[in-house]
């Protein structure tokens, strides 16, 4: 089999092409679950094959390949129980600035509250929010490594947030 | 919360900066707009797990050092030509082992187990709870060939014809995504993209075209459906079914949940349409079982007993 001059059987473009697409795959798929341990092993296994079949598959063909074969995966893994997002306290920079520490607790209450409702999203709804929130893709670029329309994505969006917001008044 | 928003992207565009001024202002100044602002304001501090890009990348290429051993046997049996005869004998047995990888490869998922699968030439099939495929990998690049027993889902690489043997009929295709599904006499096809013909045995050859399934049940002439989905539901954690005679709904059952259903139904023609989810068995059964308003009892060792 002739290899093009853009095949991914070279293993240094193989090596860069998974620097490239690698972490994403792995916080797209953690989005999904939740499971570090899930993603990572979901990440390795994508891309085992992806090399397998690399004389199958162009560098424009690749991405969508891998994204592809990492959702078929994951259909068959089970959901962990719980999701437990972290995130990032903020830092009072300017002391005299009016974050008091009531405000300060109030924004943990706000974040911890945001969090479990983040959690609680259907698993679609959850995986557009924060690939577009946090990673800060276009609902283009969502939409194509799913293989859905723009439209869709962002139906979804709208979704989530008023999910959220409706999730967050309750608790 | 219904009609609160003109349509249902208008979050999202708003997030997009694709809202006019006027949509803008009215948004700006509701009583919501401040716990947006701040849900979308604080999801922004999430963070997550660092990934250790390295790591799994040194193990995927450990993947493929094993993957090289295996497919160049004859290299190392040149090799060991030079090392003392006891040894050889030993060792030209592991590469004989290693030699002769199976023709045959079967693959099978376990009750409410679903499996992902990548055929030699890169086509990919997702088994269904309880299901089985089985081929040939000597002769694939001859003949793409697979048996099944259960449900499958296939997604198949463009090239030469690709065939799906049941013990129903025969499923053929050149490179197109459908869901074959065959059990105690029921058979159907779905043609989610492409071009998929269809052959049962005293049945004239049907083509399926994009949206289109075939279903044949025991002798009864097959019968032709339309559906709009383009993947089979049941890829999202949840079985469909459109009038199926309820004795194939209660296998699906079984076959999801490890369960066996005892006593009878009266009216076994009866057909279910309707959709039930793969996690939760008290609303599988309460959907399925209420819905055609027969009474049941599940009892322990996963036996459901069905009172009519």
């Amino acid at each position: 089999m002739q290899k093009s001059e853009n095949s991914l059987c070279d293993e240094d473009r193989f090596d860069s092409f998974y620097r490239v697409h690698a972490r994403l795959l792995r916080n797209f798929i953690y989005y999904k679950f939740g499971d570090e341990q899930q993603a990572d092993d979901v990440v390795q296994e994508a891309f085992t094959r992806l090399w397998q079949n690399c004389a199958k598959v162009t560098a424009e063909t690749a991405k969508s390949y891998l994204y592809k074969i990492a959702t078929n995966l994951s259909t068959s893994l089970k959901r962990s129980e719980s999701i437990r997002l972290k995130y990032e306290e903020r830092v009072i920079r300017d002391e005299k600035s009016s974050q008091t520490p009531e405000f300060l607790i109030l924004e943990k209450e706000f974040m911890e509250k945001l969090s479990r409702a983040i959690e609680s999203l259907p698993e679609r709804q959850r995986e557009v929010f924060l690939m577009n929130r946090v990673e800060k893709l276009t609902y283009r670029e969502i939409a194509e490594l799913s293989g859905v329309s723009v439209k869709a994505i962002e139906k979804l969006m709208h979704k989530a947030l008023v999910k959220l917001r409706q999730q967050i008044e309750n608790i | 919360m219904k009609g609160e928003f003109k349509d249902d992207t208008f979050l999202a565009r708003w997030l997009n900066d694709q809202l006019t001024p006027q949509e803008l202002e009215d948004f700006q100044s509701s009583e919501a707009y401040g716990q947006f602002k701040k849900i979308v304001d604080g999801s922004e501090l999430i963070t997550i797990p660092s990934f250790d890009e390295e790591k799994i990348l040194s193990s995927i290429k450990e993947n493929h050092g094993q993957k090289a051993q295996e497919r160049s046997p004859k290299t190392r049996y040149i090799w060991l030509s030079g090392i003392a005869a006891s040894i050889i004998l030993v060792v030209s047995i592991i590469v004989f082992n290693i030699g002769t990888t199976p023709e045959i490869v079967t693959a099978k998922s376990e009750f409410g187990e679903k499996k992902f699968l990548l055929l030699p030439d890169g086509s990919e099939v997702v088994l269904n709870s309880k299901s089985e495929v089985t081929y040939h990998t000597g002769e694939w690049d001859e003949a793409r060939k697979i048996s099944l027993s259960g449900e499958a889902y296939f997604e198949v690489a463009a090239g030469e014809t690709f065939t799906v043997d049941t013990e129903s009929g025969e499923v053929t295709v050149l490179g197109t995504t459908f869901n074959v599904a065959v059990m105690n006499g029921f058979f159907e096809v779905k043609c989610f993209e492409g071009k998929v013909e269809v052959s049962a045995e005293n049945e004239a050859d049907y083509v399926l075209t994009p949206g289109k399934t075939y279903r044949k049940i025991n002798e009864q002439p097959a019968t032709y459906l339309t559906t709009t989905k383009n993947k089979p539901s049941w890829l999202d954690n949840e079985s469909s079914f459109h009038s199926v005679p309820i004795k194939y709904v209660l296998i699906a059952l079984e076959k999801q949940f490890n369960i066996k259903f005892e006593g009878s139904i009266s009216n076994i023609d009866s057909t279910f349409t309707g959709t039930f989810p793969h996690d939760d068995l008290d609303v599988a059964l309460k959907v399925v079982l209420g819905s055609l308003q027969i009474d049941y009892e599940l009892k322990e060792e996963r036996t459901v007993m069905l009172e009519d």
